[in-house]
Formats: C-alpha cells, sequence, structure tokens
C-alpha cells in the first residue's frame, strides 16, 4: 500500500517535471509549427482536394511518422536517464518503491505529456481545416482516430525509447538514428523489411481504422487487430525489458 | 547495524572496495578516509545504488539492493550537490515525502518540520538559487523526512563554512541523541572528532583501522597536519591565525587560498566558527592537504 501510495507520487512527480521544462516548450512550437502549413493550405489551396484526405495524409506524414517519434525519443530517453545524469537518480532511487515500479511510475508520468504534445497539434490542425473547408462535426470520427493513433504511437515509441535510455549512456544519439534511419528508410522499403518498423504497424493500424486520403493504401495485408497486438506487445516487451535492465544496474 | 563482510565492488579495473569488512554498531560512526578511499562507494552499497559484486552486506538485518522496506528505515544525505533545482524546499521536500508513501496533507507537515530540524527558513524561490549552505540542508531533510533508524550522510560538511558546520554538528549530534543512528563519511579525521566516538578509517577501498577516535588521534598527534583555508583575505586570515598560536606556518597560496601547519588540529578546526562569526573572516573552504591525510594514514597503519 505505502509502495503503491509512493510509486503514484512518482508519477504525479514525473508528470509535472515533464510539464514544467524548457523541453516541453520547445516540443509545443515545435508540433505548432506544422499549423502554419495547414492554416497556410487552408486558405490558399483551391484544388479540389477534399479537406480532410488532405488533413489525414498531412498528419499520418508530418505528425505520426515525423513529429510523434521526436516527441517520443526526447522525453522517453531522458526519463531514467536525465536523472543518472543529473544525479537526481540517488533521491529516487532511496524512496519507498522498487526499482521496477520507479521505471513504470516514470513511464505512466510521461505518457500524458508526450500525448499533450502531439495530440494538442493534431487536434489544432483538424480545427483549422474543418473551420475553413468543411465543418468541424462531420468529420470527428477521423481525428478520434489520430488521436488513438497519437495516443499508441507516444506509448510504444516512449516504452522504446525508455529502454533506450535505461541501456545506453548516449540514447539521444542512437534514438536519433533509430528514428531517422531505421524507422524512416526501413519503413518504406520493399518487401517484407518494413514488418521489423514500429511504424509498419502504426501505419497498418491507421490503414484499418482511417478512411480517407491515402491512409487505406497503407494496408499491408495485415488486420488493424494483428498490428495493434504487435504494438502491444512491442510497449509491453519494452516496458518489461527496460524494469529488468534497471533493477539490476548500478546508478552512479 | 551494518555488517559488510569481504564486500568487493569493481569499476571495471579500478577497485572501488576490495574485500572490505566492517561491523558498524549504534550511535554515530564516522567513515573516514582521503579521496578515493571507498567511503563513497561503500555508502552507495549501503543505500542500494550500487550492486556489489562479492561478498555480503546487510544494513539493519536486510540486503540493501533494490528494497524499498529497507528505504523506509534510512535516510540518506548524498555527497553531491544535485537537487531538483527548479523546485522550491518546499515542494521539493514534499515530493519526496509523498514518495515514501504519506499523503499530501501529511507530506507538506513533515517538509515544513524537517526544514525547521534543519534550520532552514521556508524559502519560495527555487532550489537552484541557494547558497551551498542552504543546499546541504536540503539535502539533509530530505533524509530525514520519513523519520528514519539509520540516517546516512556522505560528506555532509564538505564546502560548507565553518559556522554552518557547527550547526550541522550541533544537528546531527541533536539527532542522535533523539535515538536515530547516524553513518557519516569525511575525509577530515578532526571533523568527526567533533561529533562521532567511533570511525572506521578507510585507504584504498580498504579497512584500515575502526574503533575509539581518541584512540587514533593519540597516534597523529605530534603530527604537523597541513590545511588548505580559502578565503578573500588569506594573508589578514593567517596572520590572525598566527598571532592566536592555532598554526606554526601559513602561507599565501593564491589571492584567495592560504595552507596553513597546524599540530593542533583540534583547536584549529575549533576556532574556525569563531574567526568567521566574530572576527569577520569570510572562509568559504577548509579543505586538509591529501597527501597529509594519507601521511597520517601510513602512521596509523604503521603503528
Amino acid at each position: 500500500m505505502r509502495s503503491t501510495k509512493a510509486t503514484l507520487a512518482l508519477v504525479k512527480m514525473t508528470f509535472w517535471q515533464l510539464l514544467r521544462t524548457r523541453r516541453f516548450v520547445a516540443l509545443l512550437v515545435l508540433g505548432c509549427i506544422p499549423l502554419a502549413l495547414v492554416a497556410y493550405w487552408a486558405y490558399s489551396t483551391s484544388d479540389n482536394m477534399m479537406p480532410y484526405d488532405f488533413y489525414s495524409d498531412f498528419t499520418l506524414i508530418v505528425y505520426l511518422q515525423l513529429v510523434m517519434p521526436i516527441i517520443a525519443l526526447i522525453n522517453g530517453t531522458a526519463l531514467i536517464r536525465d536523472e543518472i545524469e543529473n544525479k537526481t537518480i540517488s533521491y529516487l532511487v532511496t524512496r519507498s518503491f522498487s526499482r521496477r515500479k520507479l521505471v513504470i511510475g516514470r513511464f505512466i508520468g510521461y505518457v500524458p505529456v508526450a500525448f499533450i504534445l502531439i495530440s494538442a497539434p493534431i487536434t489544432a490542425s483538424y480545427l483549422i481545416v474543418g473551420l475553413t473547408k468543411g465543418g468541424i462535426s462531420a468529420n470527428l470520427d477521423i481525428l478520434g482516430a489520430f488521436i488513438l493513433l497519437a495516443f499508441i504511437g507516444v506509448v510504444v515509441y516512449g516504452a522504446f525509447f525508455n529502454l533506450m535510455g535505461v541501456t545506453f549512456k548516449h540514447p539521444l544519439m542512437i534514438g536519433l538514428l533509430f528514428t531517422f534511419i531505421w524507422e524512416v528508410m526501413l519503413a518504406n522499403m520493399p518487401g517484407r523489411i518494413p514488418y521489423v518498423t514500429i511504424m509498419f504497424y502504426l501505419r497498418s493500424f491507421a490503414a484499418g481504422i482511417i478512411d480517407a486520403g491515402t491512409v487505406p493504401f497503407w494496408d499491408n495485408g495485415i488486420s488493424h487487430w494483428h498490428a495493434a497486438a504487435v504494438l502491444v506487445g512491442i510497449a509491453l516487451a519494452a516496458v518489461a525489458l527496460a524494469m529488468n535492465r534497471f533493477a539490476k544496474k548500478s546508478v552512479v | 547495524m551494518i555488517a559488510a563482510d569481504q564486500v568487493s565492488k569493481w569499476y571495471g579495473e579500478v577497485v572501488g572496495l576490495n574485500k572490505y569488512s566492517v561491523d558498524i554498531g549504534s550511535g554515530i560512526t564516522g567513515l573516514v578516509g582521503p579521496n578515493g578511499a571507498g567511503k563513497t562507494t561503500f555508502i552507495r552499497l549501503l543505500t542500494g545504488q550500487m550492486q556489489k559484486d562479492n561478498g555480503s552486506l546487510h544494513v539493519l538485518g536486510e540486503d540493501p539492493f533494490d528494497n524499498p522496506s529497507l528505504m523506509q528505515k534510512i535516510g540518506y544525505c548524498p555527497e553531491h550537490e544535485s537537487l531538483y533545482f527548479s523546485k522550491g524546499a518546499v515542494d521539493f521536500l514534499t515530493s519526496m515525502a509523498m514518495m515514501h508513501g504519506y499523503d499530501k496533507d501529511d507530506a507538506v507537515d513533515r517538509a515544513y518540520k524537517c526544514l525547521d530540524i534543519v534550520g532552514l527558513e521556508v524559502q519560495k524561490r527555487p532550489i537552484g538559487t541557494y547558497s551551498k549552505g542552504m543546499k546541504q540542508r536540503v539535502k539533509i531533510a530530505q533524509a530525514l523526512l520519513h523519520d528514519p533508524k539509520l540516517l546516512i550522510l556522505d560528506e555532509p560538511f564538505g564546502g560548507v563554512d565553518p559556522v554552518i558546520r557547527v550547526k550541522l554538528f550541533e544537528l546531527i549530534s541533536g539527532l542522535a541523541k533523539k535515538g536515530m543512528h547516524v553513518v557519516l563519511s569525511s575525509h577530515i579525521l578532526y571533523e568527526v572528532e567533533r561529533i562521532a566516538p567511533s570511525v572506521v578509517l578507510m585507504s584504498e577501498g580498504k579497512m584500515i583501522l575502526q574503533g575509539d577516535i581518541s584512540h587514533i588521534l593519540d597516534i597523529v598527534e605530534d603530527y604537523t597536519h597541513s590545511i588548505i583555508l580559502h578565503s578573500s583575505r588569506p594573508g589578514e586570515l593567517g596572520a590572525a591565525l598566527m598571532q592566536r598560536e592555532l598554526v606554526h606556518g601559513a602561507d599565501i597560496q593564491t589571492d584567495s587560498s592560504l595552507l596553513v601547519k597546524t599540530k593542533n588540529p583540534s583547536a584549529f578546526y575549533g576556532a574556525l566558527p569563531d574567526m568567521t562569526s566574530k572576527e569577520g573572516f569570510d572562509i568559504n573552504g577548509v579543505l586538509p592537504v591529501d597527501n597529509d591525510l594519507q601521511a597520517i594514514f601510513d602512521r596509523v597503519v604503521r603503528k
């Protein structure tokens, strides 16, 4: 009971700690930059493209494939690694929770912060498109689907980058290579190579639940339930591995 | 209270502790040794931050690594200055108390109580703006939040001025009188002398000697101690110390440091707070020359 209350306090502290950093503001700004493109398109274009086709393609390519992994990378790798680098980990490992709970508590605290960072601009771009082109209420299901994808994305990528933060001394550099080489390049290779990327399953899941723009073309022959199961499996495995690694780690 | 048997810890090829065995009982115990002696390594093992490579280690009868129930009985103040600098002291302490399982109201009460114990006025500004002495007190306060049975302090007097040192001595002695057991590390033998009746001398990852501090001080009684003082007025400070016959040699090293030699370190260290508070000298640092401490150790080992 005492340990559970202590872990919940860690979750709360992590949430506010991540929310009150300059990093949060910088990532919020990063997420808002593409809104300028959406606004420019919304006010200037007269092409025949359906507004929610544009919104779906733009959100998938810009937000889910680019901005979201960066948000997860920067926050996820910092969860444990920054505490070790700043030496404040010594206060955390001497509290009334196990090391495994420390890892899961930090991770749970991270999820809402990353979710806010990615879901806010996704919602804002929907509002821009809706207000200028087609009405807000008509395609709320598309917005809901992207919000769900954003949530799953920050959980899966966050769990993976948290594992990197526990494992490597310089996880940011390795994470950047993973994000832009592994995820971007391999996910767009022909054949079965994309199966080894997280993005493949996210796009497959998106293709199963969003019927707008070119999103359905990412149907790769696996059902969206199958894709969702793989994503959940990756997240659970990454969290469990991070917990086990940290449980044996000397932190100084 | 603490039982270590043949404990070893390696950092790659560098030895941190080498088959280290010690039994530490109740009361205040000082771990004394020069830099690199293994004091901090031992303390990190005691507080579950690191895992030993060999041997057995028990704190209050339990293995300390990844042991949250033991952490409820141990308060730990680290050597490093790191804190959550953007938080205020009350906010920081409240979070730390809640992470011991206390409700928010109880945690806030404990935060205020511990700030009172360490004699720090409530500050709204972030910890990052505090002086070194204030940060040191915040660090000690976070170790007291959960009424631990055993308080482990790693270099609690490091870098603080002589007046604050005296206050910390009084604080730690007061906690021990209330029944708390204290283990503290220092590389200044005469600092520990003032509060810890029992000491463990360490060098190069090994225990050199354990026992009553007066016995150890007898061994090094006639030894000349070299100490570096940091002050903005090293010349005047040296002259004042010579005039008081507390030192028999004083060399100005830089614009802000002074090397003094004394055969009476107890009187010398005892007089420093007065030099600061009554005579107005700003003494920002007191550092025994490390080779000097090693020489003391060599002498203790020889005898």
